[in-house]
């Protein structure tokens, strides 16, 4: 691929993305249920660009990101690295592919083999692709340390001798070691204090702007969603419901799920009057999802024709969609 | 591994000796009168007097258990009430068929039950999985003298392959090594893959796939070095067994070491050399726990580094 055409690629585009989990022991009696984490989901995202990936816990958002790195199998649908699908690569082709996509974990410590000081750790990779001699990768390290602004005496120690803080900014060291063009980062701050989470988070920002990284950020944060993401999808119960530029999504969601969202994030302002859009009760299980719009059961605005057909996502503008039979009476 | 981690672990071991030595004494003094049974009941009160005064229980009981710690500070456990001879004498004669026995029972069970384990948690929920674990939980539920005796009826009654008892040969082995070592190969199947489980699902697993990272490296580096520290604790308990279990075992293949001894010793009442069999067992599992404080303390960073903060 080259010059003009390479240019209308999408950096990373997932197509009708399907991840079905099996559960529970295989009996004589009846069929194993099976979760649909992840059911049909599109996207893409351009090299240097930040999509967020917003959602309640279970909606298949982690999934998602597993898929897109390929560290997770697809039952069925295609992601595609550069044009490139990573289903039915070569190990080898897999393997140095690795260098161009990498991920950043929720909880820093798990994400840290305990028995490995940290610069070993990001220096590991570096080993398994044989970049450079001993020296230029010690080098690398250094300078990835400096990058994610990690005091040098802190090198040797062990992951659990470091702060939450500190253990997250070793993983970005990690992760961006090998130089890659994508970062999936899976709430890679809601397990930090609120005053690291600001950190960390700048530091993500001042990192994409330095090295031209795209990110799919993953994340339940709105407000988070709304400081890093230039465009955000918004996933209920394994499927996307909106997709948009962040402007058009913060200040007009289309969908009432994100409606519901952005109603609820809250506003540092006492005496600010909304209207907040409150769901009634759990989502719907995905084992045993809605018939029709799968929002159905909570949707404030649900009418018959919601529980039968299914609505696809249709365009509103030239970067934004929505999946919703009403939608016309609220995108303008 | 600093000074004060060893100090502070070898105090600990000194005391729980000293309470299991204590507590040794204390039992076999109140499990009856030894001279009753060596010189029968019919025999005359001097002639009990004698022995009495002989083997030192007619002292004053603090008295005695001064002497007693005394004793195993010389490394004197007192005489054989059977054949007269020093009780450390007797047990450490047969010590070496026991540790014979032990020592390979325990290799048994460990290249049994770890790569098993391992082998089950890699291929979680497949049918693989489900007879390793269903074969481990059979070898650990089930009692040494039964799985004995059934082995005898098989191999020696039926199939008349090998010898039921002695110690003769290789082929006198195995028998007892298979009884002795499932059991144990059970337990540490099942614990090894519950650890290596839980590590196979730590996010720096899926790091490591995501960096690249080769499956076998990804097993061999970070999963198994890992899982190895809560499996190096239960081996190193498994060790302080090594004389204690396998009293029965022995007993059914007639094997002539230390736990037989204890059998035929505490039937005819011989204190000493019971006494002496205790104290070897109680040092054994002290020494057995301190060892897998230490390795712990190496294969652990976060013990190794946590007790050198303690420090300052």
């Amino acid at each position: 691929m080259s010059g003009a055409a390479a240019a209308a690629v999408p950096l990373l585009e997932v197509r009708d993305l399907v991840r079905h989990f099996r559960i529970g022991a295989r009996t004589p009696f009846g069929k194993r249920a099976t979760v649909r984490a992840v059911d049909g989901v599109s996207f893409q995202l351009d090299a240097g660009e930040t999509l967020g990936l917003v959602g309640e816990s279970g909606c298949g958002k982690s999934t998602t990101g597993r898929l897109a790195l390929g560290i997770d199998r697809p039952t069925s649908g295609d992601v595609r690295f550069e044009g490139r699908p990573l289903e039915g690569l070569s190990v080898e082709a897999w393997r140095r592919l690795r260098c161009d996509m990498q991920m950043v974990f929720q909880d820093p410590y798990g994400a840290l083999d305990p028995r490995i000081p940290v610069a070993e750790q990001i220096r590991e990779p570096l080993d398994i692709h044989g970049v450079g001699t001993a020296v230029e990768r010690k080098a690398r390290v250094d300078e990835m340390l400096e990058a994610v602004r990690l005091p040098r005496p802190l090198r040797e120690r062990y992951p659990h001798e470091l702060s939450g803080g500190q253990q997250q900014r070793v993983v970005i060291a990690r992760a961006l070691v090998l130089r890659p063009k994508l970062l999936v980062c899976d709430e890679p701050v809601s397990a930090l204090d609120v005053s690291v989470q600001a950190q960390v988070v700048n530091l993500l920002a001042s990192l994409q702007k330095r090295l031209a990284l795209a990110y799919l950020f993953i994340s339940h944060d709105l407000k988070i969603v709304r400081h890093i993401c230039q465009r955000v999808a918004v996933m209920y119960l394994g499927e996307v419901v909106e997709t948009a530029d962040r402007r058009d999504l913060f200040d007009g969601p289309i969908h009432p799920y994100s409606q519901s969202l952005i109603s609820a994030i809250p506003v540092p302002d006492p005496s600010a009057r909304r209207e907040r859009i409150l769901l009634k009760g759990d989502p719907p299980s995905p084992i045993d999802v809605p018939t029709g719009c799968r929002f159905h059961t909570r949707c404030p605005f649900a009418e018959a024709v919601c529980t039968e057909r299914k609505p696809a996502l249709r365009a509103f503008g030239p970067r934004r969609l929505a999946a919703c039979h009403f939608a016309e009476r609220w995108a303008s | 591994m600093n000074l004060r981690f060893v100090c502070i672990k070898l105090l600990r071991a000194m005391l729980t000796a000293l309470i299991v030595l204590t507590f040794v004494f204390v039992v076999l003094r109140l499990s009856g009168d030894p001279i009753e049974n060596l010189v029968g009941d019919e025999a005359p009160a001097d002639v009990v007097e004698y022995y009495r005064a002989k083997y030192g229980l007619d002292r004053p009981i603090f008295e005695q258990y001064v002497l007693y710690f005394q004793g195993i500070a010389h490394g004197d456990m007192g005489i054989s009430f059977r054949d007269q001879r020093d009780a450390l004498d007797v047990v450490i004669e047969r010590l070496p068929n026991t540790l014979r026995l032990g020592l390979v029972s325990f290799a048994f069970s460990l290249l049994m039950g770890i790569p098993l384990g391992i082998v089950a948690a890699l291929n979680r929920n497949t049918a693989l999985d489900r007879f390793t674990m269903g074969f481990a939980v059979f070898g650990y539920s089930i009692p040494n003298f039964f799985l004995g005796i059934v082995l005898i009826l098989a191999f020696t009654m039926w199939l008349r392959v090998l010898p039921s008892s002695g110690s003769g040969s290789v082929w006198h082995m195995i028998m007892p090594v298979v009884t002795l070592g499932t059991a144990g190969a059970g337990s540490l199947a099942r614990f090894a893959r519950s650890s290596m489980l839980e590590v196979l699902n730590k996010s720096y697993i899926l790091a490591a796939k995501a960096k690249g990272v080769p499956r076998l490296r990804r097993i061999g580096w970070h999963a198994l070095p890992n899982a190895a520290i809560p499996i190096v604790t239960i081996i190193g308990f498994r060790l302080g067994d090594l004389i204690a279990g396998s009293v029965v075992t022995e007993t059914v293949f007639a094997w002539p070491g230390v736990g037989r001894l204890l059998v035929t010793s505490v039937g005819s009442r011989d204190l000493a050399v019971v006494q002496a069999i205790l104290i070897l067992v109680a040092f054994t599992m002290v020494i057995a726990n301190l060892l897998v404080d230490f390795i712990y303390g190496w294969v652990d960073p976060r013990i190794r580094v946590s007790s050198a903060l303690e420090k300052d």
